[in-house]
């Protein structure tokens, strides 16, 4: 994988689902880059097409047409078995809700990635991102003796473990309240400043967007906009601007 | 609120159908019992009414011995010189004087004809349409003393034909015949399986009789005449010693008779299927424990709306009754095959049951619909009460339940445990009943103390899975929820721990039996005959007068009144004590048996009060009482039964072969020397078991071999409904953990590994189920096995080494169960999965 490229980018990626009269295009063409290193919101009215682009790139779904790529890897042609390997070893993922085992603490959740995939945490990184994340003595806690917003936080620990290529969050403050959801943002964005992580963020919060470099806007399966080092001012404003504009 | 149950139930088909299924098969285990039994009984009555269609009255002797009942009794013979008087009596159209005995059929290829335990008779061939049951099918009735004929399946099976010689033995020895005809008996060819062999009357009584005297003799009253007057008159006229019953009550003697043998293997098979429901009553409560948890929300919706306890209580049984009565009417469908089922396996076990339509009688449908839907509503109350604490409150959160308390199931498991080991260890003393009961008992504390042990058990016997993580995870899994854990592994334990009992009570029999046999025989070689059939007289003489043989000592087997009660006594010459029988002398001195004298087991003695020097009455079925002395006690013996008198007394028996005997070599002659000869004489008797004291103790162990495995066959099917259970519980908890398994799968857990983990799940929880059944059987086994010693069981032996495959087992049986639900969650939709709410 090369480092100077985008960390993950599609082209023409188109999303179908049904056929005939209850076709929906969820994705109609979409060609995106996601840059080494950087923190990119993706933002939309709903039913815009956001999760199933991000599901789509991680390898979570499958395209109707055109193709994406993590680093230089093509993924229409990959296998379940690839697929899954490369989701353990090159994707984090950190999900709106539900994201934690709750037969195993903190810290075997966070390292339940590498376990998976076999190998041994690096103690020094590991001990990096517990220390980013901020929940000193509730390692050994389970998920359901955490709040929310502390279980978001181990979630985005573990995404981070594996040095992936990139991370995808869907909605992650969806389900929290704002001073937790700030936690979270703000522990996002240090891995994007300090530890030079990528990360790809669904977010329907102009708040939480402005945490990121750069935020993508989609309307009906089409990419239709971008701001680059957004405030929640400006993105607040290209909403009103695109829910405007008739679809 | 029905028509919400409704809904819901439809919507979890899948999971209906595989939680019914448990009840469907212990139903139709029930229902097939029940069949088969009905039909059997039904063709039995069939045939009974048939063959005495022709006979108005019998003439039958009093009862040989005083006291004995049933149908199958001795009887005392009918003097032959009533017959004349009999035909000549007005309103007796004609009469017939019945004979018989045994009579093997040779094979066209010289083999013994087996008949399967059925018994082979000779008879005398009734000519006379009015009284007789025989109908000629093919050929003539046999004419002459060289003529026989046979019933049409035997002449059939044995591959004989009309007009050939063949081949009888009979307890006088070889007999050479021409085969004139064969014979039906009303119109089916057979008789329950017995090969009949029937010769003309003279010949008969000549062959078969003995001197003066017939079994019976039937009567066809003449037309117009009433049978009840005829009856009457009759009993008038004959003396004491003869009573008269008519055709009708000698068809339902035989038909109870024959019922009351099928009573037991009924209730044989019944108490299997009970054990299969057992089994499938804790399947249905978790199953039900399982779909209420995950209704939780649901249920906290319809109270929140304002729908009672009650209502919600009542909801839940609705679905157990509804499942109850589904998953019954299927199983009696099924029930019609298990039926078939049972009568194959019977067969390959080796008896033959006779075959005809099944019977379904109203009484098994309704039985087992209602226990089928009684079975399951038990089992659903539990959870249908848990059901109802849910919370309204609940509704708006997404919070998993709480995990209910394990304290009462405590207690109760306490409560049970002591008064059950009680029973165990009162009833190893010898009273099974009790035994029974404990067993039951101890059963129900450990399926209520199970939880507390399960998550210990689940961390211990998965930690050799935990160097990977899908076994780490699958412990993990296994440990979450200790009750469902638990659950699922007893319905396991309650299989295994039959098994097991019967392997420890298999194998301690076949150690006992092993050495005792070869230690109480001091004979070279013990003939015998098959279902204990006379040894022709003339073949026993021949062989005493072998030049290799030094001792030819004959056992006499045969029922006796001793005291007031009905028993078994053999008679055996007094010095065959030691030499060819070896007893261990309690007391007296048992090389005292002489005429007059008797030798007594010690257990019997003691149960009735003897000891050497008191005298005890003993009535044989040809003689009247008679005092005996009792000269010495023995340990029990198993060749002998609990009495032994002397040879002299035999002449008291029915019959005047003996049905054992035991033979030693003269100094010298090699015990392969002895054998052949003794083999050229027994070559008359195709079917003659010939056994060195190993052969013997070979043959008691093969039997033994034989019992174990028909009763693991009918236990496998509560094994199959536990194994079930595994699998219903992990289908289960792959829609509970749905979200979960997305999760790890979007986070990289390949398919092979989330299969690996739901079967290192299923493999703990099976072993689980697997230890604390061994466990439990293993104490069953010797409580059973100090229970039986007065049967012959006196050794004890565990057989680690199968038990050990046991477990084995459980594992492979745990990875099997575990392949549909690791298939469903490894190909689970990720998005999907995650998606679920
Ligand atoms: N499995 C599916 N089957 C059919 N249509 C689907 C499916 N998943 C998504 N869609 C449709 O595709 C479109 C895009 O859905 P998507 O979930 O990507 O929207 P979104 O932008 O993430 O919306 P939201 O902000 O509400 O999460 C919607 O019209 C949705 O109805
Ligand atoms: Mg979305």
């Amino acid at each position: 994988m090369t480092t100077t490229g985008p960390a993950a980018r599609s082209l023409e990626l188109a999303k179908t689902y049904g056929s005939g009269d209850t076709t929906v295009h969820a994705l109609a063409g979409v060609t995106v880059a996601f840059d080494t290193g950087a923190f990119t919101a993706i933002m939309g009215p709903s039913g815009s097409g956001k999760s199933t682009l991000m599901n789509v790139m991680a390898g979570l779904d499958t395209a109707t047409g055109g193709e994406c790529w993590i680093g230089d890897t093509p993924l229409s042609a990959m296998k379940d078995k690839d697929l899954t390997a490369l989701r353990r070893d090159e994707i984090g993922f950190i999900f709106q809700q539900f994201n934690l085992l709750p037969t195993l603490n903190a810290r075997e959740n966070i390292t339940l990635p590498m376990d998976i995939a076999g190998r041994t945490p690096d103690p020094v990184w590991l001990a990096q991102i517990v220390a980013a994340v901020g929940l000193g003595d509730r390692l050994d806690h389970r998920p359901d003796a955490m709040s929310g917003g502390q279980q978001q936080r181990v979630a985005v620990a573990r995404a981070l473990l594996a040095k992936p290529a990139i991370v995808f969050a869907d909605e992650p403050t969806g389900n929290i309240d704002s001073r937790a959801g700030a936690e979270v943002l703000g522990l996002l964005r240090r891995c994007v400043s300090e530890l030079g992580q990528t990360v790809v963020m669904v977010t329907h919060d102009p708040v939480a967007a402005s945490y990121a470099d750069r935020v993508v806007f989609l309307a009906d399966g089409r990419l239709v906009d971008e701001i680059v080092n957004p405030t929640a001012e400006s993105v607040l404003d290209e909403i009103k601007l695109l829910e405007g504009v008739p679809a | 609120m029905i028509r919400v149950m409704l809904r819901s139930l439809l919507v979890r088909k899948l999971r209906l159908l595989l939680s019914t299924s448990a009840i469907v098969l212990g139903v139709a285990f029930v229902a097939g019992s029940l069949t088969l039994t009905d039909t059997l009984g039904r063709v039995f009555e069939d045939l009974f009414v048939k063959v005495n269609a022709q006979t108005d009255l019998e003439v039958r002797g009093q009862v040989a011995i005083d006291g004995a009942t049933g149908p199958t009794v001795l009887r005392k013979p009918v003097p032959a010189a009533l017959l004349p008087a009999i035909t000549a009596l007005p309103g007796v159209r004609a009469a017939t004087g019945d004979v018989s005995s045994y009579a093997q059929v040779l094979r066209s290829d010289g083999a013994a004809y087996e008949t399967g335990g059925a018994p082979s008779s000779g008879i005398n061939y009734d000519g006379n349409p009015a009284t007789s049951p025989m109908s000629l099918r093919q050929g003539r009735a046999p004419a002459g003393s060289g003529e026989v004929a046979l019933d049409v399946t035997t002449a059939q099976k044995a591959g004989l034909h009309v007009g050939e010689r063949i081949t009888l033995l009979l307890a006088s020895g070889r007999q050479e015949a021409l085969l004139t005809g064969t014979f039906g008996l009303g119109d089916s060819d057979n008789l329950g399986g017995a090969s009949i062999v029937a010769f003309e009357q003279r010949t008969a009584e000549r062959l078969l009789g003995r001197p003066g005297e017939y079994d019976t003799v039937r009567i066809a009253a003449a037309d117009g005449v009433s049978v009840p007057d005829l009856q009457q008159r009759l009993t008038q006229q004959m003396p004491d010693t003869v009573e008269i019953a008519t055709g009708a009550q000698i068809a339902a003697e035989s038909a109870t008779a024959v019922k009351s043998g099928l009573g037991f293997f009924s209730t044989l098979l019944l108490a299997f299927a009970g054990v299969a429901l057992f089994v499938g009553a804790f399947l249905i409560f978790n199953t039900f424990s399982i779909l209420v948890a995950q209704r939780q929300r649901e249920l906290a919706v319809l109270r929140a709306l304002g729908a009672s306890r009650t209502q919600v209580t009542s909801s839940v049984l609705a679905e157990a009754i509804v499942v109850g009565l589904v998953a019954s009417g299927i199983g009696i469908g099924l029930g019609l095959l298990v039926a078939l089922g049972l009568r194959e396996l019977v067969g390959t076990f080796g008896a033959t049951l006779p075959t005809g339509p099944l019977v379904v009688s109203p009484r098994t449908v309704l039985l087992s619909l209602v226990v089928g839907v009684l079975i399951t509503v038990v089992a659903a109350l539990l959870p249908a009460h848990r059901a109802s604490a849910v919370r309204p409150v609940e509704a708006m959160r997404g919070a998993a339940p709480g995990q209910a308390s394990t304290g009462l199931a405590t207690v109760v498991g306490v409560l049970l445990l002591l008064p059950g080991l009680g029973l165990l260890v009162v009833g190893a003393g010898g009273r099974l009943p009790l035994l029974a009961a404990g067993c039951v008992l101890t059963v129900l504390a450990v399926a209520a103390l199970a939880p507390l042990l399960s998550t210990s058990a689940a961390r211990l016997l998965g930690a050799p899975l935990t160097h990977r993580v899908p076994g780490r995870l699958g412990r993990l899994n296994a440990m979450r929820n200790p009750r469902r854990t638990a659950t699922t592994a007893t319905a396991l334990m309650i299989g295994l721990a039959m098994v097991s009992a019967v392997s420890v009570v298999g194998a301690s029999a076949k150690a006992s039996f092993g050495s005792d046999i070869p230690a109480a025989l001091g004979a070279d070689l013990v003939l015998q005959l098959p279902g204990e059939q006379g040894i022709p007289v003339a073949v026993a003489r021949e062989l005493a007068a072998l030049p290799e043989v030094a001792h030819a000592d004959g056992l006499h087997l045969g029922q006796a009144k001793v005291g007031s009660s009905l028993t078994n006594v053999t008679t055996l010459p007094g010095p065959a004590i030691g030499r060819s029988m070896v007893l261990e002398q309690v007391s007296g001195d048992v090389t005292a048996l002489a005429p007059g004298r008797m030798l007594v087991d010690q257990d019997e003695a003691s149960r009735q009060a003897l000891q050497v020097g008191s005298q005890a009455t003993v009535q044989l079925p040809r003689s009247e009482p008679r005092s005996y002395l009792v000269v010495g006690t023995y340990r029990a013996n198993l060749l002998a039964s609990k009495y032994l008198l002397d040879s002299s007394a035999a002449s008291g028996f029915a019959t005047a072969e003996d049905t054992v005997l035991l033979l030693s070599a003269r100094p010298g002659v090699s015990a392969a020397a002895l054998r052949e000869s003794v083999e050229a004489v027994t070559a008359a008797l195709p079917s003659a078991q010939l056994r060195n004291r190993q052969e013997l103790a070979d043959s008691a162990t093969s039997q033994i071999d034989t019992a174990m495995a028909f009763l693991n066959v009918l236990l496998l099917l509560s094994v199959a409904i536990a194994v079930l259970g595994i699998v219903n519980t992990l289908a289960l908890s792959v829609i509970d953990r749905t979200r979960e398994l997305g999760l790890l799968r979007a986070i990289g857990l390949s398919r092979g590994q989330t299969r690996r983990m739901i079967t290192s799940e299923a493999v703990i929880v099976a072993v689980f189920g697997a230890l604390l059944g061994i466990a439990l059987g293993i104490g069953f086994g010797i409580a059973l096995q100090q229970g039986l010693q007065d049967q012959g069981i006196t050794a004890l032996a565990i057989p680690l080494g199968r038990l050990t495959l046991f477990i084995a087992a459980a594992a492979v049986t745990g990875v099997v169960a575990a392949v549909l639900p690791a298939r469903r969650a490894a190909k689970l939709n990720v998005l999907a999965a995650v998606a679920t709410t």
